[in-house]
């Protein structure tokens, strides 16, 4: 599988989880230079089985917070800090999740609990990544295959 | 009549979701409990009348798979439905779920209708006003 391949198969994942969820559509790739400089959240979640590594995901705070406010049905007002990282990882599981059902091997998965990212890990090499853009804000996907250090 | 319901999983923020959705689903619920893990679950089901389990699998302490076991040993516990609502979509997963006593499986994403949709088919007729 190419990594474009991989890209497709992210990007796809995080419509479907966005859309039935967040209420929120993916509409295309975002322009990675307009979001330089924003404050981030991040989060990733390792997986184990026929195929081992990591999923990650980041966004600007601003689209992290009305992540959370669509998916607890708050205003983003009201959105404590605990509550938007808790979502955040929330959503790097699902998306991660919807991503091995893509791989079409049909094995079974044992996925780690997700945890708050250290933005600084996104430019790891080996990641395949993808930025993109949302109705409301920009989300970056990415994918690191191969054992876990 | 309306359900007491338990919701089983680690993530806060998918338990407030789950709550928000049940709301929203038509079937009339009662008390909604709510556990972090299998272990805790298994506490609130021994200490309160519960209608109906929502139960993630991937948890800390005691995972779903182990607190089906436990249920499916426990004769006070057993005849109390179980709807398994996870990421993983593997056929070999919700097989190992069915087997273990799951009535359904639903896997996240989900819609808000579907969950609804699971609810009514899990609780029959006895669930009115549900899809």
């Amino acid at each position: 599988m190419e990594p474009t391949d991989f890209q497709s198969l992210m990007a796809s994942s995080a419509d479907e989880v966005l859309n039935s969820m967040f209420f929120v559509g993916v509409e295309s790739n975002a322009d990675e230079s307009a979001i330089a400089g924003d404050e981030w959240m991040a989060a990733r979640v390792a997986f184990r089985g026929p195929r081992s590594g990591a999923f990650g995901i980041g966004a600007p705070l601003t689209t992290a917070r009305t992540l959370a406010a669509n998916f607890l049905g708050q205003d983003e007002a009201e959105i404590q800090d605990a509550q938007m990282e808790e979502v955040f990882c929330e959503l790097s599981n699902m998306i991660c999740g919807a991503f091995l059902s893509r791989l079409g091997d049909e094995s079974v998965y044992d996925l780690s609990h997700p945890v708050r990212d250290d933005a600084a890990s996104l430019a790891d090499e080996g990641v395949v990544s993808r930025w993109l853009q949302l109705d409301e804000g920009q989300l970056r996907v990415w994918l690191r295959m191969g054992p876990l250090s | 009549m309306a359900f007491n319901v338990l919701i089983i999983d680690d993530s806060p923020a998918m338990r407030k979701f789950i709550r928000r959705v049940l709301a929203l689903s038509g079937v009339e619920i009662g008390e909604c409990l709510d556990a972090g893990d299998g272990q805790e679950a298994l506490n609130i089901l021994r200490a309160n009348w519960v209608d109906i389990v929502l139960t993630d699998i991937n948890m800390p302490n005691m995972n779903g798979e182990q607190f089906m076991e436990k249920m499916a040993g426990d004769p006070l516990l057993s005849s109390i439905p179980v709807l398994v609502v996870s990421t993983d979509r593997s056929d070999a997963r919700m097989k190992r779920m069915l087997g273990l006593g799951a009535k359904d499986y639903l896997t996240k994403p989900f819609l808000p209708e579907q969950l609804g949709g699971v609810l009514g088919k899990v609780l029959g007729g006895r669930a009115h006003g549900a899809n």
